[in-house]
């Protein structure tokens, strides 16, 4: 065997992989989407059936508007707290203490995602330590926040401001400071300096954590499942209980196929500012 | 002193590499291959290793369990398999009939199994039964009632189903989250019997769902409400009874059930054997045991959810406190009231999961 094709043969079980157990499923997802079920079977016929149920039942397109609003909200709030704190990390944190700020950013990483969601739910029940604790020191009545959306949003935002932190971080530190002391030589005060150097370099990073945060919210189940209370359903669980429930595949399928055709159009459109902003 | 010279980089070599990796595949395999062993799909409870480990041990073989959460991930599973991957089905009696209708299921011959020993009223033959052949045995059930903490909560209170309507327990409400046992229990609030309920009443059914959900603090699977009603965060779960509560009376003895004057709806699994079974001898065996009395004790308090067993000599070898968690004595009367659960036809199970979604969303 020539040498040459070694190369090509180390990329054999690592494209075996992604073509077995991602394209070939992902294959299957569309195909089925296009059939029906029909008790343990698949229809024969391909419709469009499923797609045209999604669309114009009123239920499905709240859970669609669910999913984003619950996108949009945790981005937000998320935004909102890992600027600072990635700010302060790059600029005013000795290196010392930018290891040790890196490193509770990625503490929640570390723990199960499944046993960090019922530890939220724990901590916010009525009897809960966070309910105690407002109560005891009578900042507001212990209100049990668990299975209230309040709750969900709670959960994604403990850890996305970490993964928003990081993303946005690693943006600052580049920054070369010359660029700062120069614009401060030359009068700036620290809005402009802000504005007109440290948020336009910065907003690659937004940029790729924001698109982050709101795909991967999006996608979750497991935060809104256990924390949520049930009562407002995102897209997440509305497949889950055509799975679990129905066993009804290609509709689950048809939902799915909703859900990755937005996570694609923000990833693309992230990517297109993100270019932008890096020129 | 001789130099000691740095440590040069070893070249890899990619067909030694390659023959390591076959041969460490190749062990696993045969490893694999050697061990005897039973297959088992069922709902979690059979997933405790202390129901089936006489059994492993007087049969030398390992049992497999792999549980699934929901009618529909059971047939994931199956579509997903080839015959003889799986050798022992559970799954909700009324659910027998698709599968033997399916030709997955292997009949079960009636004189080898203590069928005389089961509660008559579990039987299902409609369900259980085709064309003069037994597919299914019923094997353990119990109730979708309520499940409450009754330090919180007076049972004269809420053993009238409509009594949860009353805005004192506003919060204090969860919803298991299960379409089709949720529908069945507010029709029965409405005196609407499980097999009377049609397109015509579902809107009356809908409206005392809707305002069951002014009152509830929360709708979820068993995990969930399981978990609410443990941390105080409701005080009743509608749907819930025994496999909610029964298992926690160590550390939770406050919490229990009942079964309302309206009745309830009763589940109950039944156990088949896989038409495709490489071993059905084996398979027999362990459907043998799993109906025994002693198979039955173990089963009914499985770590994962309690429930009754289907044998009734099962009794005996279960202690007086586990008793009276089940409510073992009320299980006459129970299963005189209550409503096992039946076929729907697929237009009107469409319509039932439609009115739940939009309850759900509303």
């Amino acid at each position: 065997m020539r040498k040459g094709l070694w190369p090509t043969l180390y990329l054999f079980p690592a494209s075996a992989l992604f073509v077995l157990f991602f394209v070939l499923p992902l294959a299957a997802m569309i195909w089925m989407s296009f059939y029906q079920q029909q008790g343990f079977v698949l229809g024969t016929e391909a419709t469009l059936a499923n797609y045209l149920n999604f669309f114009s039942k009123p239920y499905y397109l709240q859970a669609l508007w669910n999913s984003l609003w619950m996108g949009m909200v945790v981005t937000g709030i998320s935004l909102l707290i890992a600027y600072p704190l990635a700010y302060i990390l790059s600029f005013h944190a000795s290196a010392t203490w930018q290891r040790i700020g890196i490193m509770v950013c990625m503490l929640p990483f570390w723990t199960s995602y499944v046993v960090r969601s019922y530890s939220w739910l724990l901590a916010l029940s009525n009897n809960g330590v966070v309910s105690q604790a407002a109560d005891s020191i009578g900042f507001f009545p212990a209100v049990g926040l668990a299975n209230t959306t309040a709750a969900t949003i709670i959960g994604f935002v403990h850890f996305f401001v970490m993964l928003l932190s990081l993303t946005i971080f690693s943006s600052l530190v580049r920054i070369p400071r010359s660029y700062i002391r120069a614009a401060q030589d030359l009068g700036a005060g620290w809005p402009s300096v802000f504005t007109r150097i440290i948020w336009p370099l910065s907003l690659p990073g937004v940029i790729a954590g924001v698109m982050l945060t709101f795909v991967l919210t999006l996608g979750d189940y497991v935060t809104p499942q256990i924390l949520g209370g049930g009562k407002e359903l995102v897209l997440t669980q509305v497949i889950m209980l055509q799975v679990q429930r129905q066993g009804n595949f290609p509709m689950a399928g048809a939902i799915n196929l909703v859900l990755m055709a937005i996570s694609i159009a923000v990833t693309l459109i992230a990517n297109r500012a993100i270019s932008k902003a890096s020129r | 002193m001789s130099k000691v010279s740095p440590a040069k980089p070893r070249a890899v070599r990619p067909r030694r590499a390659l023959l390591v990796a076959l041969a460490v595949a190749g062990t696993l395999v045969v490893g694999h291959a050697d061990a005897a062993e039973l297959n088992v799909v069922a709902w979690c409870d059979h997933q405790d290793p202390n129901t089936f480990e006489p059994f492993e041990k007087a049969n030398d073989v390992k049992v497999n369990v792999k549980s699934y959460e929901g009618t529909g991930t059971l047939v994931s599973y199956i579509q997903q398999s080839t015959p003889g991957d799986w050798d022992i089905v559970s799954v909700d009696s009324v659910d027998i009939i698709k599968l033997a209708k399916a030709g997955l299921l292997e009949p079960l011959e009636e004189g080898a199994y203590p069928l005389d020993d089961i509660y008559p009223e579990i039987f299902m033959p409609e369900s259980e039964t085709l064309d003069g052949k037994r597919y299914g045995i019923p094997e353990k059930f119990g109730y979708n009632a309520l499940a409450y903490n009754s330090k919180n909560v007076d049972a004269d209170e809420i053993k009238d189903l409509n009594a949860l309507l009353d805005p004192k327990y506003k919060d204090r409400i969860a919803i298991y989250d299960y379409y089709f046992t949720a529908i069945q229990t507010a029709a029965l609030m409405n005196g609407i019997e499980p097999d009377e309920i049609n397109a015509e009443n579902m809107p009356k059914i809908a409206e005392t769902l809707k305002k069951l959900k002014a009152n509830a603090k929360l709708f979820g699977d068993i995990p969930t409400v399981q978990t609410a009603l443990a941390t105080g965060d409701v005080d009743i779960v509608f749907g819930g009874a025994e496999f909610l509560v029964a298992g926690m009376g160590d550390t939770k003895p406050e919490l229990t059930w009942l079964l309302p004057e309206q009745g309830g709806l009763r589940w109950q699994s039944s156990i088949g054997i896989f038409e495709g079974s490489k071993q059905k001898d084996l398979a027999k065996k362990f459907v043998e045991w799993t109906l025994s009395p002693e198979g039955q004790a173990r089963f009914a308090q499985s770590s994962c959810y309690w429930g009754m067993p289907g044998n009734k000599k099962a009794g005996p070898l279960i202690s007086d406190e586990a008793k009276a968690r089940l409510q073992w004595e009320e299980q006459p009367a129970y299963l005189e009231r209550s409503y096992a659960y039946t076929a729907t036809d697929p237009e009107l199970d469409k319509l039932m999961v439609e009115t739940w979604a939009e309850l759900q969303q509303d």
